[in-house]
């Protein structure tokens, strides 16, 4: 290889270089003005203040209806989340 | 998941088999030492009872009695006992929960074990006039029944709820205990640092979910529904809770329910008096006895209960908010 050769092959290989930083660069800012424009969503991230899973937002707690003696109807709570049951150790259900 | 603090030297013991018709277990926590001797006799006590009690075994005591119409028989001390609670029932309901109704539960297909009932067939026949419970004649002094002409004896659901108390009655001796007859439950005692038993109730309309769980700290619970035994007979649905004021099955906007009272016998008497009204009349019937709450599931999903109930609910019951329904 003389030295001619070097030279051109030096120029080329600068030449490449920058236009891979001009490329990076570019899609840095083109990504950090919109966002990605396709493809799903990002999934989301905990933040450092809540280390822990958030609890659902959808707790369901089924409600009964009962009538008191007066015939007031009041709706009373079977379960809450606040104090979660055990596992039973036996169940009532009609004859199997 | 939760878990219960069981003192070190305490056991969970249970022994699970079936026994009429039905699945049984016994749960014992206890470090006495013979507490394997007394679940074992307990189960002995359930297939002597079984043997007294079963309307679909020839050999039973309840099958003699049953084939001696119109003259006095002599009864076991077991037999009276079961016999004389179901009549009290039956009197305190009115006839709503009536002994004898083995021709109408027959009439209408249940005339062998249920796992071989099958459906099919003409609609249900309507039952002409029928005897009740008010005409079998006791001989208290000699333990002797006389069944009228025509009359058999079926004691149900009563009667494997009355043995679950018997059972627990003996297991007890070896420490708390729980015994579970196919889904009607007594309780006798709470292990210590135990809040209650915890008893799930099954939903009826998915069976693998549980309702609520109930701290049961005695007495007992007992569920009587139409969910499981059913079967259709000329297009219409049957079941096997008979409305004695009309010898059909009953026509109910109930599923099932739940009662819990001061032992299973009597929850499993209010739940199937309840089922039979309704849940409108059923629940205001049930305001009106002394000892029992209910959790009633009708038909629509919808779920009934009386004030009392949530106490009994495992979670403590927050305040309830009053609604215009």
């Amino acid at each position: 290889m003389n030295a001619r050769t070097r030279t051109r092959n030096r120029g080329l290989k600068w030449g490449l270089t920058a236009a891979s930083l001009l490329t990076t660069l570019l899609g840095w800012k083109s990504f950090a003005a919109t966002g990605p424009q396709t493809g799903p969503a990002a999934p989301a991230v905990p933040s450092a203040e809540s280390p822990t899973p958030a609890p659902s937002p959808i707790r369901y707690v089924r409600m009964a209806v009962a009538t008191a003696p007066d015939g007031q109807v009041y709706l009373v709570p079977l379960a809450t989340d606040s104090a979660p049951a055990p596992a039973p150790i036996a169940r009532t259900q009609s004859s199997r | 998941m939760w878990s219960i603090a069981v003192p070190a030297s305490a056991m969970v013991r249970r022994l699970a088999f079936r026994a009429m018709g039905s699945e049984m277990a016994l749960i014992t926590v206890t470090d006495h030492p013979d507490a394997d001797v007394r679940l074992n006799a307990a189960r002995a006590m359930i297939d002597r009872l079984e043997e007294r009690l079963s309307r679909f075994r020839a050999s039973s005591e309840l099958s003699t009695l049953n084939a001696q119409p119109g003259r006095p028989v002599r009864v076991s001390e077991e037999l009276w006992d079961v016999l004389i609670h179901a009549m009290d029932g039956s009197r305190r309901t009115n006839g709503l929960y009536d002994p004898t109704i083995v021709g109408a539960l027959e009439r209408a297909g249940y005339d062998r074990p249920f796992e071989a009932v099958r459906g099919g067939g003409d609609a249900v026949p309507p039952g002409g006039p029928r005897v009740s419970w008010r005409d079998v004649g006791l001989d208290c002094g000699a333990r002797r029944v006389t069944l009228p002409v025509g009359v058999r004896l079926d004691f149900g659901g009563i009667g494997k709820a009355w043995t679950a108390d018997r059972a627990a009655g003996a297991l007890s001796a070896a420490g708390p205990c729980l015994v579970d007859a196919g889904g009607d439950i007594a309780v006798r005692g709470v292990p210590a640092g135990w809040r209650g038993w915890p008893v799930g109730i099954t939903d009826p309309r998915q069976p693998a979910e549980t309702l609520t769980v109930l701290a049961v700290t005695g007495g007992g619970v007992a569920t009587s529904g139409v969910d499981v035994r059913r079967w259709r007979r000329g297009g219409q649905m049957c079941h096997h809770i008979i409305d004695p004021r009309t010898g059909m099955p009953a026509a109910t906007d109930l599923l099932s329910v739940t009662v819990v009272g001061p032992d299973a016998m009597e929850a499993n008497l209010y739940a199937v008096t309840t089922m039979i009204l309704g849940s409108e009349e059923g629940l205001r019937y049930l305001a009106g006895q002394h000892g029992v709450e209910a959790l009633a599931v009708r038909q629509d999903g919808g779920l009934r209960c009386t004030p009392g109930f949530p106490a009994h609910v495992w979670s403590e019951p927050r305040t309830g908010g009053r609604i215009d329904a």
